[in-house]
């Protein structure tokens, strides 16, 4: 395979996790194809770049911050993916408590007209495996 | 996006829904990539084709039939993806009581060397707004 495609994939999901960890609305959605689409295992599934910043801003009102370990990167012609675990860990606003959530979570990312990976689908789900601290 | 890819990836998906459905674990094993990862929602995550396997086998112990309702396909060359929505049903082998269960599944397909599209990356979840 590719190494080259696949360390693009890394780069590319790395950037994305620095914007979310940054709360950069306008970052972030920069780094999205105009056809992503956004499948959380807890909300309903969000199909257009306006309701993905929606949820986003949403979602930084508890200041999120994450951090991911990679399980696999693929990488093929002008399609790729990365997957892998995360942790989740907030602040609930109201109270000052801390929020923390584990899942897996793939991000697939397609090669734009200007060459740029963007990121076109993601999914994430709550497996048991990855539930323990 | 080349149309005729996308419908490369809707038939490696409905070849592999047929073998599902047929409860058929050679056909099902022969459509999967050597480095597959089924990341299911339920259980802990199976790398590679024998653990995919020891798992295929738990399942069709209920003889699960699987329907998909397609969201979206993306597809290049050598890499594609079927997003959407499935809905299981199965009967339990003790009592025959009818089993059933939803979500939505992304299904990533690799073409190997011989131009097959194989399914290298398997992953779903229980989101509140499926309705299949």
């Amino acid at each position: 395979m590719n190494k080259v495609a696949k360390d693009e994939i890394r780069k590319a999901c790395q950037d994305w996790i620095d914007a979310f960890n940054d709360h950069d609305i306008d970052q972030l959605m920069s780094l999205y194809d105009p056809e992503a689409s956004y499948s959380t295992s807890d909300g309903p599934r969000r199909a257009s770049l306006a309701s993905i910043r929606e949820g986003f801003l949403e979602h930084f009102m508890v200041r999120p911050h994450a951090t991911v370990f990679e399980e696999q990167v693929i990488a093929g012609g002008d399609v790729g993916y990365w997957a892998g675990n995360f942790i989740m860990k907030a602040t609930n606003p109201e109270d000052n408590s801390a929020i923390e959530e584990r899942g897996r979570v793939v991000v697939v990312f397609r090669k734009s007209e200007s060459e740029d990976w963007k990121l076109v689908f993601d999914m994430d789900n709550r497996p048991p495996d990855v539930q323990k601290v | 996006m080349s149309k005729d890819l996308r419908e490369e990836i809707r038939n490696a998906l409905n070849e592999w829904l047929t073998a599902f459905n047929s409860n058929d674990l050679a056909s099902v094993i022969d459509l999967y990539d050597p480095e597959i990862v089924f990341a299911n929602q339920s259980n802990p995550v199976a790398i590679g084709i024998s653990a995919v396997k020891e798992g295929l086998i738990k399942s069709f112990v209920v003889r699960p039939k699987l329907s998909f309702k397609e969201e979206q396909i993306i597809a290049a060359n050598g890499l594609g993806y079927a997003a959407g929505q499935y809905k299981m049903t199965g009967t339990h082998p003790q009592d025959g009581s009818t089993i059933t269960g939803a979500g939505r599944v992304v299904a990533i397909f690799r073409k190997n060397r011989d131009g097959a599209w194989k399914l290298v990356f398997d992953m779903d979840n229980a989101p509140p707004d499926v309705n299949l």
